[in-house]
C-alpha cells in the first residue's frame, strides 16, 4: 500500500467534501487509531476551508495541493496554495484565562488545529503558502 | 524619554575619609527593572539606601517625579516611603517569627487593615510564591530558595510601587538563582512595580532588566539597555562584564550569549573565506509563564536548562549552542544549509517528550510549546540580520508541542 497520497483540487467549497472522502479512503484501511483519523480530518477541513474562504480576492480557479505521508510513527500533512500570504502560526496561542465559550467565539478552529498537531511549519516560497503539519503517533 | 521616576542628580556621599559617591547621576523609570552593577565595595548598596532615605546625600539631590526629596515635608517622605519595599541581601527574615508572621509584618506595622484583610493578602502572596502549607514553619527550617521566596512575598505583600532588591540571589545555586530572576521578572510584569536591582549575576540580569547602569569610582559610568551595555565601546565596562561572565552559562552549562556571538563571527569568516555554509536556529519555550505558574519557577528554569541539554546532545562537536535569553536557546550549525537546520528542528520535535524537561513526576495536561526559527547565513550578513531572519514569523516558522 502506498504511503503517500497526493491530491490537487480547485478552490471550490464543493470539492472539499470530495477531498476529505478521498483522504478517508486512503486512511481507513491502515488500522490507524480513530483519534488520529479524526485529527487529520479536522486539521485538513479547518485549513482548507480557511484557504478557500479567505485566501483569494479574485473569482478565478486556483489549485490547492495536499500531500499526506504516513510513516511508522508519524503522519505528515503538507498543504500548498497560491492564495494570500497567511501564516497560521502568527495567530496568538489560546488565552487560557478565558472560558471555552469565549475562546470558541474567537475562532477556536485554528486553536484546535494547533492542539491536535505536534509540530507545524510555515513557509512562503515563490508566491505560495507551504504549511506542513506533523502528528506523532 | 519620559521623566524619570527617581533621579540621582550629582550625588556625593562620604563616610569618614572614604568618598563613596562622587557625583552619581542615575535615572530610574516607572514600570521598568533597572539593575545596578559594579565592583564590590563601590557603593551600590549606598546608592540603594539613598533611594529610600536611609542615607542622605552630602551634596546633590535625589528627585522623585522631578521633585527633590530635601524639599519634601516629613509627611510627604512618610507617604513616599510607603510606596517602597526592600529585599535585603541576606533575606533578613526574623528567626523568631513564623513564615506567616514574617510576611504579615509589613501590613501589621504600616497599615490599619483589619485582621481578616491582612490574612487574605498574606494568603494570596503565599499562594503566588508557592508557599502554601508552611505558615507555622520558622526561617531556620527552610531551604535557601524558600527563604528567598518568603522574603519576596514579604516585600510584595504591601503591593509596593517600587521594589529594591539588594543582591537577591546571594548564596543560591544556579537553578535557584535563575528561578529568583525569573520570579522578579514575572511578578514585575504581573504587578507592574518599578524594580531596582543590585546584582553581580551577569548575564542573567540582562534577560530581566530594561536598563542597566554601571557604578564605577563613585559615578555611574554607563547607563543604557542591556543590549547597549553589552556592546559598549568603553573598555572598563567591557572588562567588568567579561570578568564576571563565566565560561559557560551558569544555569544550562552551554555557551553564553557573548561566546555564541563570537562563534557566529568565526563562522562568518569561514563562510566568507572558505565558503563553508552555516545556519542559525533560535528555539524559545513559549509557555514558560504557564510552567512557572503550574509547577513553580525552579521547574520553569529546569525546563530551559533541559532544553539546552537536549539540544547540545544532538549537535555536532563544531556546532555551538548557547543560552540567549531567559527562555531562548540559540544554535550555530556548521556546514549546514537551511534544510539541515529544518531537519534538526523536526528531529527535535519528534524525539522530545515533556518528561525530558520536567524533573520528578511527569505532569499530565502540561505541554511545552516551543518555537524554532532558522536561517542560513549569507556572506556579509550582520548577526542581527541573520537573527531577525531566523525569527521572522512571516518567512519560515516552526512550532512544536511536546507532550
Amino acid at each position: 500500500m502506498a504511503n503517500t497520497l497526493s491530491l490537487s483540487f480547485s478552490n471550490d467549497m464543493r470539492e472539499l467534501t470530495h477531498v476529505l472522502q478521498v483522504v478517508n479512503v486512503f486512511l481507513e484501511p491502515r488500522e490507524l487509531k480513530s483519534k488520529l483519523i479524526y485529527a487529520v480530518n479536522l486539521i485538513l477541513e479547518e485549513i482548507l476551508m480557511n484557504i478557500i474562504r479567505y485566501g483569494y480576492d479574485d473569482k478565478d480557479a486556483h489549485e490547492i495541493e495536499v500531500q499526506i505521508t504516513l510513516e511508522k510513527e508519524e503522519v505528515a500533512l503538507t498543504v500548498i496554495d497560491d492564495g494570500k500570504e497567511f501564516n497560521p502560526l502568527t495567530i496568538p496561542g489560546p488565552d487560557r484565562s478565558k472560558s471555552v465559550m469565549a475562546r470558541l467565539e474567537e475562532g477556536l478552529g485554528l486553536q484546535f488545529v494547533r492542539h491536535m498537531r505536534n509540530a507545524m511549519e510555515y513557509r512562503r516560497e515563490e508566491g505560495r503558502n507551504i504549511l506542513s503539519i506533523w502528528i506523532f503517533v | 524619554m519620559n521623566q524619570a521616576l527617581i533621579q540621582f542628580d550629582n550625588v556625593y556621599k562620604r563616610f569618614g575619609s572614604n568618598q563613596v559617591l562622587k557625583g552619581a547621576n542615575l535615572s530610574i523609570y516607572q514600570g521598568e527593572i533597572t539593575t545596578v552593577i559594579g565592583k564590590s565595595g563601590m557603593g551600590k548598596s549606598v546608592l540603594l539606601k539613598h533611594i529610600i532615605g536611609l542615607l542622605k546625600p552630602d551634596s546633590g539631590s535625589i528627585l522623585f517625579q522631578g521633585r527633590p526629596l530635601y524639599e519634601m515635608t516629613k509627611a510627604d517622605i512618610d507617604k513616599l516611603k510607603a510606596k517602597f519595599s526592600y529585599v535585603f541581601q541576606d533575606t533578613a527574615l526574623f528567626d523568631s517569627m513564623s513564615v506567616y508572621e514574617n510576611i504579615a509584618l509589613p501590613l501589621k506595622e504600616a497599615s490599619s487593615l483589619p485582621k481578616g484583610e491582612i490574612r487574605t493578602r498574606v494568603r494570596d502572596k503565599m499562594k503566588l510564591f508557592d508557599l502554601e502549607g508552611i505558615d507555622n514553619k520558622y526561617p531556620s527550617q527552610l531551604s535557601g530558595g524558600m527563604k528567598k521566596r518568603v522574603a519576596l512575598a514579604r516585600a510584595l505583600v504591601t503591593e509596593p510601587e517600587i521594589v529594591l532588591f539588594d543582591e537577591p540571589t546571594t548564596g543560591l545555586d544556579p537553578i535557584r538563582k535563575s528561578a529568583v530572576h525569573s520570579m522578579i521578572s514575572d511578578y514585575q510584569r504581573r504587578l507592574g512595580f518599578t524594580g531596582v536591582v543590585i546584582s553581580h549575576d551577569i548575564p542573567d540580569i540582562f534577560y530581566i532588566s530594561q536598563r542597566v547602569a554601571m557604578l564605577d569610582e563613585g559615578k555611574i559610568r554607563f547607563e543604557g539597555t542591556p543590549e547597549e551595555i553589552q556592546h559598549a565601546a568603553d573598555e572598563v565596562v567591557q572588562q567588568f562584564i567579561q570578568g564576571l561572565e563565566t565560561p559557560h552559562d551558569a544555569l544550562t552549562g552551554v555557551a553564553t550569549k557573548t561566546q555564541w556571538e563570537r562563534k557566529f563571527q568565526e563562522a562568518m569568516v569561514r563562510l566568507e573565506s572558505q565558503h563553508i555554509t552555516f545556519s542559525v536556529i533560535s528555539l524559545s519555550v513559549q509557555n514558560l509563564d504557564e510552567v512557572n505558574e503550574k509547577l513553580g519557577h525552579v521547574a520553569g528554569q529546569t525546563a530551559v536548562k533541559n532544553l539546552a541539554s537536549r539540544v547540545k546532545e544532538r549537535i555536532g562537536a563544531s556546532d555551538t549552542c548557547s543560552r540567549y535569553d531567559m527562555n531562548k536557546i540559540m544554535v550555530v550549525l556548521h556546514n549546514a544549509k537551511m534544510d539541515k537546520a529544518r531537519k534538526f528542528c523536526i528531529k527535535l520535535a519528534r524525539e522530545l517528550r515533556v518528561c525530558d524537561f520536567i524533573e520528578g513526576e511527569c505532569p499530565t495536561g502540561l505541554d511545552l510549546w516551543i518555537t524554532a526559527g532558522f536561517a542560513e547565513a549569507r556572506e556579509g550578513n550582520p548577526l542581527q540580520e541573520v537573527l531577525a531572519n531566523a525569527e521572522a514569523k512571516d518567512s519560515t516558522y516552526f512550532e512544536f508541542r511536546i507532550e
